[in-house]
């Protein structure tokens, strides 16, 4: 009887924590539009040409490569009544724009319904490209465009305006041939796999191994069962961080004592991708870059 | 004696067992004691330096009004009233103490500001100077950092001051004597940064 209900409270709690790993990304408020595939282009006004579009992925790909930084175009129909600041700004936050530890991301955004675009700078753009400096790139490439609704035509020169001062700032050639490589932030989330799969699977192994042992097997029940519980409860009280590997411990326990090993094929089959951030396969995604809202807007 | 051995076995078992989870769960409850602290700690660390963020935009926006006044007297004599007024808004940022005097001062500075931008529409040479339009952008890009500087402290402190009131962080929150912060409540005529417009 007891021990049914332990059984029984083990597995919804394993289901209550695997939904919460896989879930937990979307407990961020996302209210601006979901970012395209291939990230750097998000033409929701529909403006940009292929050929410009392939431009600006390519050579986004050598820069991220290169040096972490990002520099993504978006363009609206509207701004739906708010503030080019605050949506360009949320957008950024949002999307994660540049590497995490250099914030050199740059947005470029259009609404052509308002008439009105901006660049936004990360917190490390802002050091070479300035607000000043982000106006004039508006002032001298893009706006004449824009004027005469050539959207594609100033989006183009403006973007090619931006990519010129990180090559300086960076001293480099942003070539369609350079190799890509792994960036700092997707080695990090690497590595953080890693642990967690190794703390799971020890784990795992240990509770395999001890259920054996009745007392033992019980005892740790109850552990997995208060430590999932904990990691899942507090989670916003103790920090994400240690509410994980509670929830690694607490998940581990309870599966090494109550699955066999055919269905564990499959449930150890989630766990690879639970805790990296969303590296989904062919496009690209932000590198978590922040902005501190910097830049510069125009209206034409 | 076979009963009783089962009896004493079961016994033992059972007294292990309830031996080891209390341990358990004793660990569980010290490290998220521990991981409670932790996270106090964190958040109103970040609370810190959010308001810190601020002042250091206050301060770069205070610093680019002498090149803003110097760039229009280098056109004009004629306005000298609004000038004398930024200057002295500017100076009353400088002097503030707290943050919240600061963003006040800040206020008032803005308010001036955009007052010598409806004047500059009369000055065609000013409004399209070069140093005038960068000046310009270098000011409301610090705006709107302050803006933003301002909701992300006013974030970090409703998390912090949720953290403090809840069940049972307010245990940990009360031994360690965490106490509240203040929100920057935000002046709704400050919020509108300029934009500059070309559209005549």
């Amino acid at each position: 009887m007891l021990k049914k209900s332990i059984r029984i409270v083990a597995i919804s709690l394993l289901a209550l924590g695997a939904s919460f790993l896989h879930f937990s990304n979307i407990f961020a408020t996302k209210s601006y539009p979901a970012q395209s595939q291939e990230f750097y282009v998000n033409d929701l006004a529909n403006v940009i040409n292929d050929d410009t579009e392939q431009y600006i992925i390519d050579t986004n790909k050598a820069l991220a490569a290169q040096t972490g930084g990002q520099v993504v175009v978006m363009t609206v129909e509207s701004l739906d009544g708010e503030a080019i600041e605050d949506y360009a700004h949320g957008v950024f936050e949002q999307y994660g724009i540049g590497s995490s530890d250099k914030n050199n991301g740059t947005l470029i955004l259009l609404s052509v319904g308002d008439r009105q675009s901006r660049i936004e700078l990360g917190r490390g753009t802002e050091g070479f490209i300035t607000d000043a400096g982000s106006g004039r790139i508006q002032d001298n490439f893009m706006i004449p465009d824009f004027k005469e609704n050539n959207w594609n035509d100033g989006l183009r020169k403006g973007y090619d305006a931006i990519l010129a001062y990180y090559e300086k700032e960076y001293e480099t050639d942003i070539s369609e041939s350079a190799v890509e490589e792994l960036t700092d932030s997707d080695r990090t989330s690497t590595y953080e796999s890693i642990l967690f799969f190794g703390l799971f699977t020890l784990c795992f192994m240990s509770a395999k191994f001890f259920k054996r042992i009745k007392i033992a097997k019980t005892a740790l029940s109850i552990l997995g069962i208060s430590s999932t519980a904990v990691g899942l409860m507090l989670s916003n009280v103790i920090g994400t961080t240690v509410a994980t590997y509670l929830l690694t411990i607490g998940l581990g326990l309870l599966m090494g004592i109550f699955f066999e090993f055919g269905f564990i094929g499959s449930s150890s089959g989630y766990h690879g991708g639970g805790w990296s951030s969303g590296g989904s396969g062919g496009g690209s995604h932000g590198g978590g870059g922040h902005s501190s809202g910097g830049g510069s807007s125009r209206s034409f | 004696m076979k009963l009783t051995n089962q009896i004493k076995k079961g016994a033992i078992s059972t007294a292990a067992i309830i031996l080891i989870a209390i341990i358990g769960i004793v660990a569980i409850l010290g490290l998220s004691a521990v991981g409670t602290y932790n996270g106090l700690v964190t958040s109103r660390e970040a609370v810190t330096t959010e308001a810190a963020n601020i002042d250091t935009y206050l301060q770069r926006r205070a610093d680019l009004i002498p090149n803003l006044v110097n760039t229009v007297k280098g056109f004009t004599n004629h306005e000298n009233e609004i000038i004398d007024k930024i200057t002295s808004a500017r100076e009353n940022l400088l002097k503030a103490n707290t943050t919240e005097e600061k963003l006040a001062a800040n206020n008032e500075l803005t308010k001036d500001l955009n007052a010598l931008m409806v004047i500059v529409e009369n000055y065609p040479d000013i409004k399209s100077s070069e140093n005038f339009i960068a000046l310009q952008d270098e000011l409301s890009g610090t705006e709107n950092r302050i803006a933003t500087a301002r909701k992300d402290y006013n974030e970090a402190a409703k998390s912090y001051n949720t953290k403090l009131q809840s069940f049972p962080t307010n245990i940990i929150a009360g031994m360690f004597n965490f106490e509240k912060v203040d929100y920057f409540e935000a002046d709704e005529s400050s919020k509108d940064v300029p934009v500059v417009d070309f559209s005549n």
